[in-house]
């Protein structure tokens, strides 16, 4: 068997492992929770995958085997890249304005990321990642919003966020991502409706001497991966960056808190060393 | 690992609960905002009130913070003082602390009106006439409503006006006169206060006040020469002590004189809580569109001359800029007050503008919206400078005018 065909036949069984995980895995939950050593050697999930799969079990089991690889592998590097959309909102307060609404907004991020493996269960890993923080204000009176009144801000941030990445299970293995961030806000847009300008406008945000451009706070995720080649792994992950700085310098009074929450969805792809 | 998971889970739990609470927003209108007692909370309220409502932020040097940081303290030490020996701070202490408070802020418009909590007594501070008077070449010199009125009358007792009539409507003044200059006309108009788009279409007041119904015919008499009559050789508008009033009427003084609408500045508003929360720039201009009867100056080159002072305000000066932006414009006289952000009742739409109740603990009159002149940008506490200047601590009001009417004559 060639490599071309070895690897579609592994990107096949791949899929239908991971369809057993995400739809099947109620059948084998039983079986699992019957024997953790079985669980742990795989073999439970090779009896499903071929009684389910008849004589391709025997390809499925030489695939496990370099998935297992992987996974028992310690001190080894994984770098690649990521990538999704970005779903933002802004937490503060429209003051005496009560119809003004802020909205959520969505964008996108992109980035490359590097993982370190100290065990089979805990990773390091760094991003540096490019995300918009996006997100509109608009007015609710019937008056104002026949006016049309309402602005959008595309705000650009670059962030490093560093966390520990719990993993568990085998094949398709989860991801539990637990960290900090840090970032800084490289520019925005703006997009306006406001009373004499009928028409959007689009301008780019000038920062004033009250912006804080320094980003930084918490982030925490979810995620899958799988190895389709012992090099690559492949994932989807959703990530939520709670940001503990304002986006409006400290002030001894007349606080105006301004704090960005962002949730990324994305996919990654990773080269495993 | 169970453990560890459970310590991180807390930790972020924890610092998830750093973010701070706000507390920058209140509504300065809201009576409950001006229930206080003490001169600290008089002090806050107006503090918080110009930290959200005023205009010019973005322009402005003043350290807002730090004037909290340095003035809590003071204000907290009258309220001591009141608290221990009833005393109560004299005129000159409580005018010069607002000072501390505005002396620096460029709004022009702007006037901090208190009452003291305890006596009721009103107190008034204004930084832009402060600044205004501070100039060197305003010093020693009258810019009083007396002072201009006797200054026109010369005007025609001295031979620069052939002919000229005075009008009143209410607190609203004006005078319409005519320089001959060899069987040709140059129309002269002055006037307190721009209401000549209101007065216009209101019409003729219902009264037997002869000088009422002038002031009426004045604003005709003028506009009826300037763009109807063959023989006009030069126009002078005389902004001079002119208060300012309806920004509508640049379309009067201005659209009447042009065939195309005239861009002359942009203005914006706030449109957030936040200092620096600006809407886009939204262009300002004179108006053609409800003016049917019109004159193109530059089709019939025709010069067209505003007369400045330092107590050309808001109006008064927004009309001389667009004057001076007219192919045959020209502006005569002294650098303008420097009051241009206009006052509009938009408190609902915008976060900024005058708050408080007039007749309350305190007000604050302040502009609702930023002005930028298409050449020269924001003059916000400046004032505009004239093509030609001529100050009235050298020749008097007569000086400026005899400059326009040989500037026309020129032409």
């Amino acid at each position: 068997m060639n490599r071309q065909s070895l690897s579609c036949h592994g990107t096949r069984h791949g899929l239908i492992v991971l369809a057993i995980i995400l739809f099947g895995l109620g059948d084998s939950l039983p079986a699992l929770s019957q024997n953790n050593s079985e669980i742990r050697s795989g073999r439970i999930g090779i009896e499903y995958a071929k009684t389910r799969y008849g004589r391709k079990g025997s390809q499925y089991k030489s695939r496990r085997n370099n998935i297992m690889e992987n996974n028992s592998k310690m001190g080894f590097w994984s770098v690649g890249l990521l990538g999704g959309a970005s779903f933002n909102r802004q937490e503060r307060e429209s003051g005496y304005m009560y119809d003004m609404a802020f909205d959520s907004g969505w964008g996108g991020y992109a980035g490359i990321s590097a993982t370190y493996m100290f065990f089979d269960w805990l990773s390091i890993r760094a991003d540096i990642m490019y995300s918009q923080k996006n997100y509109g204000m608009r007015r609710m009176s019937p008056e104002l919003q026949r006016l049309g009144i309402r602005s959008f801000y595309t705000n650009h941030y670059l962030q490093i966020p560093v966390m520990a990445d719990w993993t568990f299970g085998e094949l398709v293995r989860a991801h539990i991502l637990t960290g900090a961030y840090g970032g800084v806000w490289l520019g925005g847009e703006v997009d306006r409706v406001t009373i004499y300008n009928d028409q959007s406008t689009h301008s780019k945000y000038t920062f004033t001497r009250e912006d804080n451009r320094a980003d930084g706070g918490l982030v925490g995720g979810v995620g899958v991966s799988w190895d389709p080649w012992q090099f690559l792994r492949v994932g989807a992950e959703a990530m939520v960056f709670y940001s503990l700085s304002n986006t409006v310098k400290s002030q001894p009074v007349a606080y105006d808190r301004r704090y960005n929450t962002n949730i990324v969805f994305g996919v990654s792809v990773r080269y495993v060393f | 690992m169970k453990k560890s998971l459970l310590y991180i889970a807390v930790t972020a739990m924890v610092l998830a609960g750093c973010r701070q609470k706000g507390d920058v927003y209140f509504d300065p209108n809201d009576p409950l905002n001006m229930a206080y007692t003490t001169y600290t909370g008089q002090f806050e309220a107006i503090w918080r009130g110009l930290n959200t409502h005023y205009v010019f932020w973005s322009e402005d040097s003043t350290n807002w913070d730090a004037v909290y940081k340095e003035m809590v303290p003071r204000f907290q030490e009258l309220d001591t003082a009141y608290a221990q020996t009833g005393a109560i701070p004299d005129s000159l202490t409580f005018i010069g602390m607002y000072k501390d408070v505005a002396s620096k802020m460029i709004d022009h418009h702007m006037v901090i009106q208190w009452r003291d909590v305890h006596t009721n007594k009103i107190y008034q501070y204004r930084p832009g006439q402060e600044e205004v008077n501070s100039r060197d070449y305003v010093q020693g010199q009258s810019y009083s409503l007396a002072a201009i009125k006797e200054a026109i009358n010369g005007f025609v007792t001295g031979g620069l006006l052939s002919s000229g009539t005075w009008g009143k409507l209410d607190s609203k003044e004006n005078f319409f006169g005519i320089r001959n200059v060899d069987n040709k006309k140059i129309a002269y108009y002055w006037q307190n206060n721009f209401y000549m788009s209101s007065t216009l279409r209101e019409g003729e007041p219902d009264t037997d006040d002869e000088l009422a119904k002038q002031y009426v015919k004045n604003i005709t008499g003028w506009l009826d020469v300037c763009l109807n009559d063959s023989n006009l050789l030069g126009i002078i508008l005389d902004n001079r002590c002119n208060n300012g009033g309806l920004v509508n009427d640049i379309d009067i003084v201005v659209g009447s004189f042009i065939s195309e609408p005239l861009q002359y500045g942009n203005l914006r508003y706030k449109e957030g809580p936040g200092r620096y929360e600006y809407t886009d720039w939204i262009p300002a201009i004179a108006d053609t569109n409800d003016i049917r009867n019109r004159r193109d100056l530059e089709e019939d080159n025709i010069p067209y001359v505003v007369l400045t002072n330092a107590y050309s305000i808001s109006m008064g000066e927004m009309s001389s800029a667009a004057i001076k932006l007219l192919p045959t414009g020209c502006m005569i006289g002294e650098r303008s007050f420097g009051a241009h952000g206009q006052l509009q009742s938009l408190s609902t739409i915008f976060h900024d503008g005058s708050f408080g109740d007039p007749n309350g603990k305190h007000y604050v009159y302040t502009s609702s919206l930023q002005l930028q002149f298409l050449e020269d940008g924001i003059l916000e506490g400046q004032g505009i400078t004239p093509d030609k200047s001529i100050l009235q601590m050298e020749s008097g009001y007569a000086g400026a005018m005899e400059k326009a009417i040989d500037y026309i004559k020129a032409y």
